[in-house]
């Protein structure tokens, strides 16, 4: 089929899934919503701040359509779409299909970072004054993203090239070796810390304030965008790093530049939703059984797909057992785990070369 | 006006892989680089494309160190095809041909023309929607030379340019290889392109080579013409086998052959 016809049908696809799965997320959940009635308290909550208008039942549902749904799709969307960028970056810089934030080691880093954060440092913080805590768990994410994304790649060199083999083994090692430090931490940890910290680690899309959110989603969103121009770079970084540089590219900066945005994304959606694994694995791959590997067209078209993934795994995790709450990471770590697994068995991978 | 390599070495691991290079890529000349394995033909081409940093003297583009070039201005003078190009990733054909464009800005129109055109010169238009992961060897080499081709073939811009191959028709048949190899001497007969190749068949090598550099152990043991450089003594001395020149049909070029023990 022409290649065209193919992007075209894939976007007009993914974006109507897209606006499926917001739609049976806004209008799914213990209180009930219609269709109608959901647009009507949009139009009116877009019109006018004072909500004296509405009757006491649409008030309640007001509130819980924007102070509730709406943040959690809010999230869910860019979580999605910023670990499946990610993956596709990662997987076009290692040159491996294989490559994920998740499974090599840079979510465990920004777990880890973000709960020493929790546990220890946000009593030193309180006697410091200073640095409110919207800005300094994100940040103590993203560092602990940095250290791990680093570690991983410096250990995945040998030489002058990168060895892919060494690499995921060094991301197997930096995310076990993350994991028990934050296992540590919750050892450590008093009754409350702990609590958060477990719950956050299973992956959570239904606490986060609208504010926190306002906050961290424009810089997750602008990395995300400036990962997509980097999408030709990433095309002649599958020839490999050498023709990169023979092609004209600044293979040592755009390097860099990519696994800083890389952690600092991660590690901002960390922060916010906790560990949600295996998408930043699974829509690339995915896609690029469909369009290829152009990431001209897979970094956007996986934007789009990690939206709709996380979206329909949170709703999901609202719906299969209600009243009672899947944490997300838990359903999509059962999800991926298979689909992994369909991955093994039906591609060939080659880890040396 | 050329790519010069001035006192070159390099060594790793305190092992010497070249020393005391000392040779010039001329535009309108096909310069081939022989030699037995690990000679360093493949170190020399990685040294003049700037892969490698040298560890003793330099090499020159316009008499400007290598390292001194804007990578991005640099790609659209030379062109680099390595031994081993790899792509594990589904892309097709046509767009790995068209990587070639990257150093220019982007412009769908001459994009599509170069990109055609050199398509049509490695014989692979036809593969041109095929997914370069179900090529074969021969093809997929016939893809990368199209995407190097591409990558020196913008008609606007400086001259002259510089192709470096490293066993360019190493799994190509021997209609390709011929009509590869032709392709290269009358691209540079203009004046406008300098390529270096490096090569294994000696034949070939004789037949097409304008200029050609031997070595041996690290070592540039000579350089010239073929008459000055495929002497029997001095293939007897590098190879260590005998060998027999006959004569070719036309003009005084030579069949290399290796006689029965």
């Amino acid at each position: 089929m022409n290649a065209l016809i193919t992007h075209r049908v894939l976007f007009t696809g993914l974006s109507l899934a897209l606006i499926f799965a917001i739609a049976i997320s806004i209008l799914s959940g213990s209180v009930d919503i219609g269709l109608q009635e959901a647009l009507n308290i949009l139009a009116h909550s877009w019109a006018s701040d004072d909500a004296l208008m509405l009757s006491d039942d649409m008030q309640i549902k007001q509130a819980v359509l924007v102070q509730i749904r709406l943040p959690r799709i809010a999230l869910a969307m860019i979580t999605g779409l910023t670990l499946a960028v990610s993956g596709t970056v990662m997987q076009g810089l290692f040159r491996n299909p294989l490559a994920d934030p998740g499974l090599m080691g840079i979510s465990a880093g920004c777990a880890f970072g973000a709960a020493l954060f929790a546990v220890l440092g946000a009593n030193w913080l309180a006697t410091m004054g200073g640095i409110s805590s919207v800005w300094a768990l994100p940040m103590a994410a993203f560092l602990g993203g940095l250290v791990s994304t680093w570690l991983v790649f410096f250990l995945g060199r040998s030489g002058q090239r990168t060895d892919v083999a060494t690499m995921l083994l060094a991301g197997i090692a930096i995310n076990v070796i993350a994991t028990a430090g934050t296992s540590a931490l919750k050892f450590v940890a008093d009754d409350q810390a702990l609590r958060g910290v477990v719950f956050w680690l299973m992956g959570n899309l239904g606490s986060t304030p609208w504010d926190r959110l306002l906050w961290v989603a424009p810089v997750q969103l602008a990395s995300v965008v400036a990962m997509l121009f980097y999408a030709p770079t990433l095309n002649a970084f599958l020839l490999g790093e050498a023709e990169a540089q023979h092609l004209g590219y600044n293979v040592e900066r755009s390097k860099r530049i990519l696994i800083l945005l890389v952690a600092l994304s991660v590690g901002l959606s960390v922060s916010l939703a906790g560990v949600i694994g295996f998408v930043g694995l699974v829509v690339p791959h995915l896609l690029r059984r469909v369009v290829g590997a152009d990431h001209r067209v897979l970094l956007p078209a996986s934007a789009i797909l990690g939206a709709v993934l996380v979206l329909l795994a949170d709703w999901l995790s609202r719906t299969l057992l209600a009243p009672t709450e899947i944490p997300v990471g838990i359903l999509m770590a059962l999800t991926g785990g298979p689909f992994f697994i369909w991955l093994l068995l039906t591609t060939r991978y080659r880890f040396t070369r | 006006m050329s790519l010069v390599a001035e006192q070159l070495g390099f060594h790793s691991e305190n092992e010497f892989r070249l020393q005391n290079i000392c040779c010039e890529i001329r535009p309108g000349e096909l310069s081939i680089i022989i030699g037995p394995n690990g000679s360093g033909k493949t170190s020399l081409i990685k040294l003049l494309a700037g892969e490698l940093a040298p560890t003793q003297g330099r090499v020159t583009l316009d008499n400007v160190d290598l390292h001194d070039w804007h990578s991005g201005k640099l790609a659209q003078r030379r062109a680099v095809m390595p031994q081993h190009a790899t792509l594990d990733f589904p892309f097709r054909v046509r767009d790995v041909v068209a990587l070639g464009r990257s150093p220019y800005p982007r412009d769908v129109q001459k994009d599509t023309t170069l990109v055609e055109q050199a398509m049509r010169h490695f014989d692979v238009e036809v593969l041109g929607d095929r997914m370069y992961t179900t090529l074969s060897g021969g093809e997929r080499q016939r893809v990368h030379l199209a995407r190097v081709w591409v990558q020196l073939s913008d008609p606007e811009g400086i001259f002259p340019r510089y192709l470096l191959l490293d066993e360019p028709t190493s799994a190509l048949d021997m209609r390709h290889q011929r009509e590869f190899l032709s392709l290269l001497k009358q691209s540079v007969s203009g004046g406008q392109m300098g390529v270096v190749a490096v090569l294994h068949d000696l034949s070939s090598a004789v037949r097409y080579a304008d200029r050609l550099i031997l070595l041996n152990e690290g070592e540039l043991v000579a350089a010239g013409t073929c008459k000055q450089v495929m002497t029997p003594e001095n293939i007897q001395n590098i190879y260590q086998i005998p060998v027999e020149f006959l004569p070719y049909t036309r003009g005084e070029n030579h069949v290399i052959a290796v006689p029965d023990d």
